[in-house]
């Protein structure tokens, strides 16, 4: 396992055969080691998120709208705190205004990882600091 | 340079090593690139199961092996199992360090993300890259390639050896641009990158136009003087080819009008530039062809 071990062994061989070297050992350590970091995060990811299906949370911070001419931007974050991916994911966001007027918008997500967080935007015409905002989490396809 | 034939058959040191695992890098990217500009590989690493992804390494090791055995990416002493399944875990690591390199420039994964989702995705690529990787050799040890045309009346011919260079650059570069230019990954890539992922971009395709050029005339037969013409020295070769494979791209982008004349610059820019990376190693290809 030493590096000298591993020196007398190639010493040893280079003389009939040029075996392996010192460098090649070191090459070849290196890379047993990044294949072993692969797959020991593989079992890592797996014995600490499972999977549990996904549990999906959409949330619309209305204190960071960003006002352009007039329009809206709200911004919408959708989060899966399950551990399997959702694909597909819909997200509805409705504005509903003081005066009683709604507005929607409606997001879709390709694919969103367990432990992913995902972000959007939705544009109204109207202020939603100024209304009540929904956001829902409608549906998504199990990829 | 002519005391390095001598060296090598003494000792596998340091040069031979780098050298053959530059060339385990040129045949993965060779083989591998198609794929790593194809969204289908990316979702299924989004979502595979972490027991396939084990099942994928292990299906690929195995595939190594049997390549390995066959062409290998290092010069070829013996062939025996035990070298053989050496130089696959070589192959394996280098595939995942390939794709890695690849994704973090394109975007597609970043430090904050998902640990299974950069698994899933690094080690789906893996397959092809390690795969390439494995075929090094049958494809880089070409007797009669471009090195094997004899440099004896190179002095003379060396602006019709430019010329050839450049013909196959343009001809592998279109190849491959014209094939990956139609795809919405390029413009999905393009919209998805800043700057600091382009300079990374122009970064990488260089160096790896670099490691596929210098990797091409590594042939110890020919380890002699190349060619002196204008674009035999390898930096120069790269520059070069960098800047007909970005044209190529550009051409191949406006012909299947994915971009105008009338376009944004910096979304003309970073289209070009992503499509300027498989561009650059279809380039490389051709000059190997010819």
């Amino acid at each position: 396992m030493t590096v000298t071990e591993q020196r007398e062994t190639a010493a040893q061989q280079e003389r009939p055969d040029p075996g392996r070297t010192t460098v090649e050992w070191i090459t070849l350590g290196i890379s047993l080691l990044i294949v072993a970091t692969v797959i020991g995060l593989i079992v890592y990811a797996y014995v600490t998120r499972g999977s549990t299906p996904p549990i999906i949370d959409a949330s619309a911070p209305v204190d960071r709208v960003r006002q352009v001419q007039d329009r809206y931007y709200l911004p919408i974050e959708v989060r899966n705190s399950g551990g399997q991916t959702a694909k597909d994911v819909r997200v509805a966001i409705s504005l509903t205004t003081p005066d009683g007027r709604t507005e929607t918008a409606e997001v879709l997500i390709d694919f969103l990882a367990g432990d992913e967080t995902a972000q959007a935007t939705a544009v109204f015409t109207h202020d939603p600091r100024q209304g009540t905002v929904t956001v829902g989490v409608i549906s998504y396809l199990a990829p | 340079m002519s005391s390095e034939p001598v060296k090598q058959a003494r000792e596998h040191g340091w040069v031979d090593e780098a050298a053959s695992f530059g060339r385990a890098f040129a045949g993965a990217y060779l083989f591998g690139i198609p794929l790593l500009f194809t969204m289908e590989m990316w979702w299924i690493g989004t979502y595979a199961d972490l027991w396939k992804l084990i099942l994928f390494l292990a299906l690929t090791f195995l595939a190594n092996v049997v390549l390995t055995y066959l062409a290998g990416f290092k010069p070829r002493r013996e062939t025996s199992l035990i070298a053989s399944i050496d130089e696959s875990v070589d192959t394996l690591a280098v595939g995942v360090v390939a794709s890695l390199i690849v994704l973090l420039v394109l975007n597609r994964i970043a430090p904050g993300d998902p640990l299974d989702a950069i698994l899933g995705m690094v080690i789906v690529q893996t397959i092809p890259l390690s795969i390439g990787a494995s075929l090094a050799n049958a494809v880089f040890d070409r007797r009669e390639g471009r090195t094997g045309e004899q440099p004896s009346a190179a002095e003379s011919h060396a602006w019709r050896d430019a010329l050839n260079d450049l013909g196959a650059t343009i001809i592998g570069g279109v190849f491959i641009g014209f094939s990956i230019a139609p795809t919405d990954e390029i413009q999905l890539l393009a919209a998805s990158v800043d700057i600091y992922h382009e300079v990374a971009l122009v970064v990488l395709t260089l160096v790896v136009g670099y490691i596929i050029v210098f990797t091409s005339g590594f042939d110890p037969e020919s380890a002699g003087p190349r060619p002196t013409g204008p674009f035999q020295h390898p930096i120069t070769e790269t520059v070069v080819s960098y800047v007909v494979s970005l044209s190529v791209a550009f051409w191949a982008l406006y012909l299947l009008d994915r971009v105008d004349f009338g376009d944004p610059f910096p979304s003309v820019l970073s289209q070009v530039l992503v499509l300027g990376l498989p561009t650059m190693v279809g380039g490389a290809a051709g000059r190997l062809a010819v």
